[in-house]
């Protein structure tokens, strides 16, 4: 039997039936096309699927949809504002924080719900609050860059 | 095989697996295999592992329409069977072409492995893409440059050494006078576009190249960041459902029964058995994955013994296949012992490991008119054509195999299981079918 659903994602009321039991990761991606959300490992081992639950990094694969009811989520698609991307995507580009990629929108969403609680990390602050974040390119010298390159613009925009 | 000093070009591929063919073989009806064969007794032949890779296959093509495509509206598309799997190839291959060509690098797009479009530069594996077809690149696209510059001469009875191509426009026709590729892409010129690019231009020397060695912002990095690019597992065609497929509980195990009936009587779901292979797609992963699970808990399976981790290398040592194992002696190790000062021995054994890219394998099969279209994250689209084929038992010409940039693969994408999974699911279904394999599908079937 299929749950019916409520809740705000990337600021819009969102409607949904879907067999309560499923994913939230599935549901994004399977019923809304929102794959920007990524499957890494479906037992909350790498993170690619981070989505933020009103304002906190969650894993998706983890979250069931009846969970959200009600709640607010934010994906990486909603992050860019007038056509104009967030800066913590911005800094991505600039440092070149990407390798195959497929791990970005998972740093990117952890790295925003991070800083809008903590907007002036140390680097000892930033490599903790991405410590679960799996990237198998290795890229992890350029997401760090990336992510202290982020705080910076997020200071000069305020 | 033997390394050969000196030559560079000949340096063996990197090794990444073996490679044992289709995992499947489907069963062929009566009807098939006496209009394929005629009547007669089938005689099953094991047919032996192909390791030869295709890397470093680069040369050969030489007509512009096969290298590049040139639009009215300015844009330049440069084909290539090389993946983008996380390694710059895309980024370093579109600033080859933008250096040869001279256009900026927004002005180039790469259409890489679409079997339907590319010449065939082998797989992406061993390396092989800055040594192979960078310069294959270059040399197409300088082809082009020239062919742009002889062509602006001719129309405008001007000695083509005194012209050179700048920001895609030739420079030197003298006031008031233009010829682009734009130009060149138009209607009168098509004809040009199918005679053959002179060989043997000259291409950029590294002193002077403008685009080539300096740092670009990779390419399709926006996308990556907004989320908006579609690996493998997110394309969605219209209609489409997600598949899954019953793995046995162990390597080489054999079905010997299991009940289908409950699964069948589903509706919207899909149930396909044929021999070994037993998978459901459905209008959504949930589904699919429920159905299977179900089915799982009624089969019956004959597993085959296995030596533990412990005991592979004793066990390698007695069984290994002479012609498939590899003895590599360089020099007299016996005279370097003797003549050593201090001779220290140890014996190395190095454990399998997997490859683990971020993105498991998934691939989307799309049946039309009988021709099959499939979009999976591979190294190697010509052979996970053939494989797909042969799985399914269709003309090569008629299995097209596209490769959207995806999330790794680090050497372990040569195969193509998930790409045959989802086409013999999407036969059934008469709808496109997304497979996309779990992370435990990735550890114990990659």
């Amino acid at each position: 039997m299929n749950a019916n659903l409520q809740f705000t994602l990337n600021g819009k009321l969102q409607r949904i039936s879907s067999d309560p039991q499923r994913s939230l990761l599935e549901v994004l991606r399977e019923d809304l096309d929102l794959t920007g959300t990524k499957y890494g490992c479906g037992e909350g081992q790498c993170r690619a699927c981070t989505v933020l639950l009103d304002g906190n990094p969650v894993r998706s694969c983890l979250t069931q949809a009846t969970e959200v009811e009600g709640h607010t989520v934010e994906t990486i698609e909603g992050l860019a504002r007038n056509g104009a991307l967030h800066p913590v995507q911005e800094a991505f580009i600039k440092e070149g924080a990407m390798q195959c990629g497929y791990c970005v929108p998972g740093m990117i969403m952890t790295t925003v719900g991070f800083l809008r609680r903590n907007p002036a990390p140390t680097r000892t602050q930033i490599i903790e609050a991405l410590n679960g974040n799996i990237c198998r390119c290795c890229g992890y010298v350029n997401i760090l860059k990336a992510v202290q390159r982020a705080t910076q613009l997020t200071k000069e925009a305020q | 095989m033997n390394t050969r000093p000196g030559e560079l070009d000949l340096i063996e591929p990197e090794r990444y697996e073996l490679h044992e063919g289709p995992f499947y073989h489907f069963e062929i009806s009566r009807r098939e295999f006496v209009h394929v064969l005629g009547a007669g007794i089938l005689i099953s032949v094991a047919i032996p592992g192909v390791l030869a890779q295709r890397a470093g296959r680069g040369e050969g093509s030489s007509t512009l329409a096969q290298r590049l495509h040139l639009g009215a509206d300015g844009m330049i598309s440069v084909f290539t069977s090389k993946v983008e799997v996380g390694q710059g190839s895309r980024t370093q291959l579109t600033q080859a072409a933008a250096e040869e060509l001279r256009v900026p690098v927004e002005r180039v797009r790469l259409i890489m492995a679409d079997s339907a479009t590319g010449p065939d530069d082998g797989g992406t594996a061993g390396s092989r893409t800055t040594p192979s077809t960078v310069p294959t690149i270059r040399k197409a696209c300088a082809a082009a440059r020239q062919l742009l510059l002889d062509t602006a001469a001719s129309q405008f009875s001007i000695d083509g050494k005194s012209l050179s191509v700048r920001d895609g426009k030739v420079e030197g026709l003298g006031p008031g006078k233009q010829f682009s590729y734009a130009d060149l892409a138009g209607e009168k010129y098509a004809e040009a576009l199918r005679r053959e690019a002179t060989p043997g231009v000259a291409v950029t020397k590294v002193s002077e190249w403008r685009v080539l060695g300096t740092p670009v912002p990779r390419v399709g990095a926006t996308e990556i960041v907004a989320g908006a690019h579609r690996y493998p597992s997110d394309i969605r065609r219209p209609g489409m459902l997600y598949g899954k497929v019953l793995r046995p509980p162990s390597y080489g195990a054999q079905l010997t029964g299991i009940d289908l009936a409950s699964a069948q009587a589903l509706p919207g779901l899909i149930t396909v058995r044929d021999g070994d292979f037993i998978g459901f797609a459905a209008p959504t992963s949930f589904a699919a994955e429920r159905a299977r699970d179900n089915a799982a808990k009624t089969a019956n399976w004959n597993t085959a013994d296995h030596p533990s981790s412990d005991e592979l290398f004793a066990h390698l040592r007695i069984h290994a296949s002479p012609q498939r194992s590899r003895r590599e002696v360089k020099g007299s190790p016996d005279d370097a012992f003797k003549s050593a000062n201090k001779v220290l021995r140890a014996s190395y054994h190095i454990a399998y490991i997997q490859h683990a890219p971020m993105e498991p394998r998934a691939a989307v099969a799309e049946w039309t008119d009988g021709l099959l279209t499939v979009w999976t994250g591979t190294q190697q689209p010509a052979r996970v054509r053939d494989d797909l084929a042969s799985a399914v038992r269709v003309p090569r010409e008629r299995v097209r195999v596209i490769v959207p940039d995806t999330g790794g693969g680090f050497g372990g994408k040569h195969s193509g299981e998930v790409a045959i999974e989802a086409a013999r699911l999407a036969l059934v279904a008469k709808k496109p079918v997304s497979v996309r394999w779990s992370r435990e599908d990735e550890f114990t079937w990659a």
